[in-house]
């Protein structure tokens, strides 16, 4: 007997909530997401959607002013929310590992790379001493770091922003973690160091059977190197389909227009369609259930009830009243 | 002649470090601008985009070589006094961050209103007659979309998508024939980028000006530009119509960046991968190609001589010695 395998990852019903001075900021409200091992799955949406929150609550590495205010958080069967700091720090890094926006800044800057692998590996794999800078040379080697032997004794500042982006990666993959999140590996890279990296973690991520969520502001990323796309607007997951089918039918009406707000090889300038209005501010009291309300041209008063959360196909969720 | 702009030989050199060792950041650039083009500016971080975007600007000089702006020798006179110039109308810059340019401490009107002010061109060329400045301001506002009630706002109470707007109407205040745009919706989210391009596009064929757009979108740079010049380390790789430098890319950089692009790589376009680092640009071997040790078609020659730029077909050159 074997049935459906429980996800490697399981957010549930996440809420989160940031106090500040002019009031709280519901950031997160509702959010449900799952990854199975070894699937790539893509986390868009524009600035402010609530990405880097969700990783961060993932990661439980939220801000001091941050609250989860309800919801689940289970990895590997484990419940992220139950768990203590010291197994929280003892999965991270080994099981659970983040590669975070701005690589040169998580980078320590008075410590040479190569060490900085060591110190990943010495946390978290029990690597015997004598054999750390063996396996730091082979974790730079893995990235493909040009002459890793000579890069392993450079500072940060001594290398392009694409080779850090490859050592982050190296640190965020030294101890062979089932799930990786990347929140914008490659944003401010050129597309060709972009495509190369890419390229890399979906090769090493097939190699190792290891899940990834890349988090993206740029639907093309996502459609090229994911299995799944999950759409964020203002806090909420609005939809959430296998990437072909997202692309070619999307059902929730923001999906639809960011779609067509991106530019593509197949598209002319007259194609390309803005998306009016703004993310609507989150410290207002009166948010209305559907938070895209006020930028929707499909609504009616039907959408001032609570959102449902149809399935409208197998893996296809929409977070719509009135779906397309 | 139908050239705005016309540049020969044009080089940029930093001094830097000890001695006498120089960084190439703008190196033997020749191409020309036709009137009312717009001309995509392509290449990789540090290949010399922003510096030659500067330099034609005339923000800076350039270190030699000839600009010729409307049949006028430009690059005899020294970016400095230029400011105080006519000229300094005619060749306008919209920079990167719309946030960063602006001065916070100055509202939208005041903005536009500035280099009109300081320039004594309150009725630019594409402007109706006569008017005053507010009256001018007023019309600008409206030719890029932003609301008139937003005019007395500052920076910090705008929107990005509205400071883009700004930068623009500022930028084309004095009504100017070439606009320089360098990653002008870089800072943008998709949902805004799109708004700006058709404001952009819609602009330049109303008031007949040329651009030269950089990006290092080539997605944005296709819906943009009639041509695209690519860069490689201060050199020139490519120039040609976009269709056909991205449909079929001579140069073998050109190839890797546009086998680069998202959705044309499913679309069977084949991925180059780039072996190995940039080339340094601090004396490079002068007589070997800026692509060479990245390059996965480089032969012998390829370090004995640089490739200088060849035409393979009207308008299409690119400056390899394989291709
Ligand atoms: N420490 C904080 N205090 C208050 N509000 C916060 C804090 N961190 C994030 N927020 C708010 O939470 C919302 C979601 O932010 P988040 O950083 O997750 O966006 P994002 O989707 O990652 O955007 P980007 O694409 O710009 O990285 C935003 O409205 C943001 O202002
Ligand atoms: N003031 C300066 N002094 C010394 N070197 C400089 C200076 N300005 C630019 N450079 C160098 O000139 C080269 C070209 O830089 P430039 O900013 O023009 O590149 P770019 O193509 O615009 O890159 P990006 O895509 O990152 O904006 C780089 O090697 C840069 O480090
Ligand atoms: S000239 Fe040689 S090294 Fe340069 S791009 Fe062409 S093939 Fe490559
Ligand atoms: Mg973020
Ligand atoms: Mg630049």
């Amino acid at each position: 007997m074997s049935g459906p395998q429980p996800p490697l990852l399981a957010v549930s019903a996440l809420s989160v909530e940031f106090r500040t001075r002019s009031g709280k900021v519901r950031a997160l409200d509702n959010v449900s997401l799952t990854l199975r091992k070894g699937e790539l799955v893509a986390l868009v949406g524009e600035s402010g959607s609530g990405k880097s929150v969700t990783a961060f609550a993932i990661m439980r590495v939220l801000d001091p002013a941050a609250r989860i205010t309800s919801g689940s958080l289970h990895f590997g069967g484990m419940d992220l929310l139950a768990m203590k700091d010291a197994e929280l720090a003892e999965l991270r890094g080994r099981e659970l590992s983040m590669i975070f926006q701005n690589p040169r800044a998580a980078l320590n800057p008075i410590r040479r790379v190569g060490r900085q692998i060591e110190d990943v590996l010495l946390r978290h794999a029990a690597v015997p001493r004598q054999a750390l800078r063996a396996q730091a040379i082979a974790a730079l080697t893995q990235v493909r770091i040009p002459d890793p032997e000579k890069r392993y004794a450079a500072y940060p500042h001594e290398l392009s922003g694409g080779m850090c982006q490859r050592i982050m990666i190296a640190m965020a993959l030294a101890c062979r973690p089932a799930l990786l999140i990347a929140d914008e590996p490659t944003t401010g890279l050129d597309v060709t160091t972009q495509a190369a990296i890419l390229d890399l973690m979906r090769e090493l991520a097939h190699a190792r059977g290891m899940a990834m969520l890349l988090i993206t502001h740029d639907l093309g990323l996502a459609a090229e190197y994911c299995d799944r796309v999950v759409v964020m607007h203002a806090g909420h997951v609005v939809e959430t389909a296998p990437t072909s089918r997202l692309l070619s039918l999307p059902r929730h009406p923001y999906s639809a227009k960011l779609i067509a707000a991106t530019p593509r090889v197949d598209r002319r300038l007259d194609d390309l369609a803005a998306i009016a209005g703004n993310l609507p501010d989150l410290r207002r009291a009166d948010l209305p259930p559907c938070r895209f309300s006020e930028r929707c041209d499909r609504y009616t008063p039907t959408c001032a009830a609570p959102l449902p959360s149809n399935t409208v196909a197998a893996e296809h969720a929409v977070a719509c009243h009135h779906p397309l | 002649m139908n050239d705005l702009l016309e540049v020969r030989a044009l080089n940029k050199r930093y001094p830097v470090g000890p001695g006498r060792r120089a960084l190439h950041a703008v190196e033997a650039a020749s191409f020309t601008i036709r009137r009312g083009e717009s001309l995509g500016l392509v290449g990789e971080s540090g290949s010399g985009k922003s510096t030659l975007a500067r330099i034609l600007a005339r923000l800076i000089d350039a270190t030699d070589g000839s600009i010729v702006f409307a049949g006028e020798e430009l690059s005899t006179l020294p970016a400095a006094r230029v400011a105080r110039t006519p000229w300094r109308a005619r060749i306008q810059m919209v920079l990167q961050d719309p946030g960063d340019s602006l001065n916070p401490r100055c509202t939208a009107f005041q903005a536009i209103a500035e280099p009109m002010l300081r320039l004594g061109t309150a009725t630019g060329p594409s402007s109706r007659a006569g008017g005053s400045v507010a009256e001018r301001v007023t019309e600008l506002a409206r030719q890029v979309g932003l609301p008139e009630a937003l005019l007395g706002r500052f920076p910090h109470q705008l929107s990005g998508g509205q400071k883009a707007r700004v930068g623009i109407a500022r930028a084309l205040a004095p009504g100017p024939e070439l606009l320089i745009l360098d990653e002008p919706t870089s800072a943008l989210d998709v949902s805004v980028q799109a708004t700006i391009l058709h404001l952009l596009d819609r602009l330049r064929k109303e008031l007949g000006i040329s651009y030269l757009f950089v990006s290092h979108d080539l997605n944005v740079v296709r819906l943009m530009c009639e041509r695209i010049l690519v860069m490689y380390l201060g050199r020139i790789a490519e120039i040609g119509p976009t269709e056909a430098v991205l449909d079929a890319p001579l140069h073998p950089y050109t190839q890797a960046l546009v086998a680069a692009i998202p959705g044309r790589r499913r679309a069977n376009m084949p991925h180059l991968e780039l072996p190995g680092e940039p080339m340094s640009p601090i004396d490079p071997d002068p007589n070997t190609c800026r692509f060479h040790g990245r390059c996965p078609k480089a032969q012998a020659l390829c370090v004995r001589s640089m490739p200088l730029l060849r035409e393979h077909a009207p308008g299409h050159q690119a400056a390899c010695h394989v291709s």
